[in-house]
């Protein structure tokens, strides 16, 4: 959908009225769109308001004693930008697919030459494959750490069936995302943002070798913030303008 | 006014909802109970107009105080009103449980004792919030018959645009256009009431 149809669905939204498939796409757009957010701001507020307009009903004695109970026992999750470490012993298993695709990577790289990533970059190729094999070498032991977060990026229907995977780690300070299954972009470009209070700063534009990318994040991601591939019509964009294919979004209380 | 905890609450003065939001972020249970006294009645009428069912009702407002006590961060005064924002939170989860169940469409008539009796104590948040109730009824009879009707089966029976064409045996993009359309209107129509008479004031 283009912005302006998904600007249309802001007000449905509000009303809890999508349907699914139009909701994710949504969701995904608004991450990554300060205007649509702006305007859900507003329509929810209208959408709260509309829930007056049902007669007022005399709960019940115990429902507050159930609320204020229940209140007094749960504890409250605060917000928190401080870097999250995680205790582990050992990756996952199914950390080793990704491990495995992130590698396969590398070995296009070597085997086939630079295809992918920095696309803008003035640098010489032979010189800025080397840098770019061992920036993805980094990534590889970043997603084989015990001490990274996974998180699985969640596809829109523009993502027709590509999958990926977000690794974040909070020692380093760094992050990785692993794509697979995207097809070819043709004159477009896809491009990485990285997203703080609907703020999209582009981590990097990059082409897939054989619907494959791996992608270095050199940027901590801190709770609540997201990370989004979107198609572009053309590299170097300072903000997005193209359909989400999926994102990740790392919740305030994941440690 | 006196809360039910016996103790003298915030909305014994004036019911400042940011305050009472940032009381909740510093963990005070007192402000959580002003709240709930505020839209305790407003949040349970909604969730049962949507889901029919006074059991599943007023677990939806349990779970909605409690989200917003778990999670007070969420709510920025900036961006709307808390009654409005803990509205948006009974209806969610008042829409998703009447989609997850839809035994919940079995309807009951009504809570036992029919219309609302509100004891003294209840009066004045009652009536702030049927003061409220009176302003979008009056901003919904400003809207077309069409658009209302549109905004009445999404919002208050929880059906998708696509449930609300099926309804009304129109396309997609009429249902579509009429529910925003509705929605544009009512939130010119309400700021203009916030502007010559306050809300939460």
């Amino acid at each position: 959908m283009t912005h302006d149809e998904l600007k249309g669905l802001v007000p449905v939204f509000a009303l809890d009225a999508l349907t699914p498939a139009d909701e994710e796409e949504l969701v995904a757009h608004l991450k990554v769109c300060r205007e649509c957010s702006r305007l859900l701001d507003d329509h929810r507020e209208t959408a709260g308001m509309l829930g007056f307009a049902a007669s007022s009903q005399r709960a019940p004695a115990d429902l507050r004693d159930r609320i204020m109970s229940q209140a007094s026992r749960t504890a409250q999750m605060r917000a928190t930008s401080a870097p999250v470490q995680q205790q582990r012993s050992s990756p996952p298993p199914w950390r080793w697919h990704w491990a495995g695709l992130a590698a396969a990577c590398i070995l296009a790289l070597v085997a086939g030459g630079l295809a992918f990533l920095r696309i803008d970059s003035q640098t010489e190729p032979l010189t800025q494959q080397q840098i770019v094999i061992a920036r993805q070498r980094e990534v590889l032991d970043l997603i084989s750490s015990p001490d990274s977060i996974m998180l699985s990026m969640v596809p829109t229907p523009a993502s027709r069936g590509a999958e990926g995977k977000a690794f974040i780690s909070d020692t380093e300070g760094s992050a990785a995302v692993v794509v697979s299954g995207l097809d070819p972009p043709g004159d477009d470009v896809y491009t990485l943002w990285l997203i703080a209070e609907y703020d999209p700063k582009p981590v990097t534009d990059f082409v897939p070798e054989d619907g494959l990318a791996l992608l270095p994040v050199e940027a901590p991601v801190r709770p609540d913030m997201t990370l989004a591939v979107t198609r572009e019509p053309d590299p170097g964009r300072s903000s997005p303008a193209g359909p989400v294919i999926m994102s990740a979004y790392r919740p305030e209380d994941l440690a | 006014m006196r809360s039910r905890t016996g103790k003298p609450s915030k909305v014994d003065e004036q019911f400042d909802e940011a305050e009472l939001v940032g009381g909740l972020a510093a963990g005070d249970e007192r402000c959580l109970a002003a709240l709930y006294d505020r839209y305790g009645s407003a949040a349970l009428g909604l969730a049962f107009k949507i889901c029919g069912n006074r059991t599943i009702a007023e677990d939806i407002v349990q779970e909605a105080f409690l989200a917003l006590w778990q999670r007070p961060d969420r709510f920025d005064a900036k961006r709307g009103s808390a009654g409005a924002f803990l509205m948006g939170i009974v209806h969610h989860k008042a829409v998703d449980a009447v989609r997850r169940e839809e035994s919940v469409h079995r309807r009951e008539d009504n809570f036992a004792g029919g219309a609302p009796e509100f004891s003294e104590d209840e009066v004045v948040d009652a009536a702030w919030i049927s003061m409220r109730r009176q302003k979008v009824l009056a901003a919904l009879r400003q809207l077309s018959d069409v658009q209302r009707e549109a905004l009445e089966l999404a919002y208050l029976q929880g059906l998708t645009y696509s449930d609300v064409a099926a309804r009304l045996n129109i396309p997609l993009g009429t249902a579509k256009t009429r529910m925003r359309d509705g929605m544009i209107r009512m939130r010119a129509l309400l700021s203009q009431s916030e502007g010559t008479g306050s809300y939460d004031s």
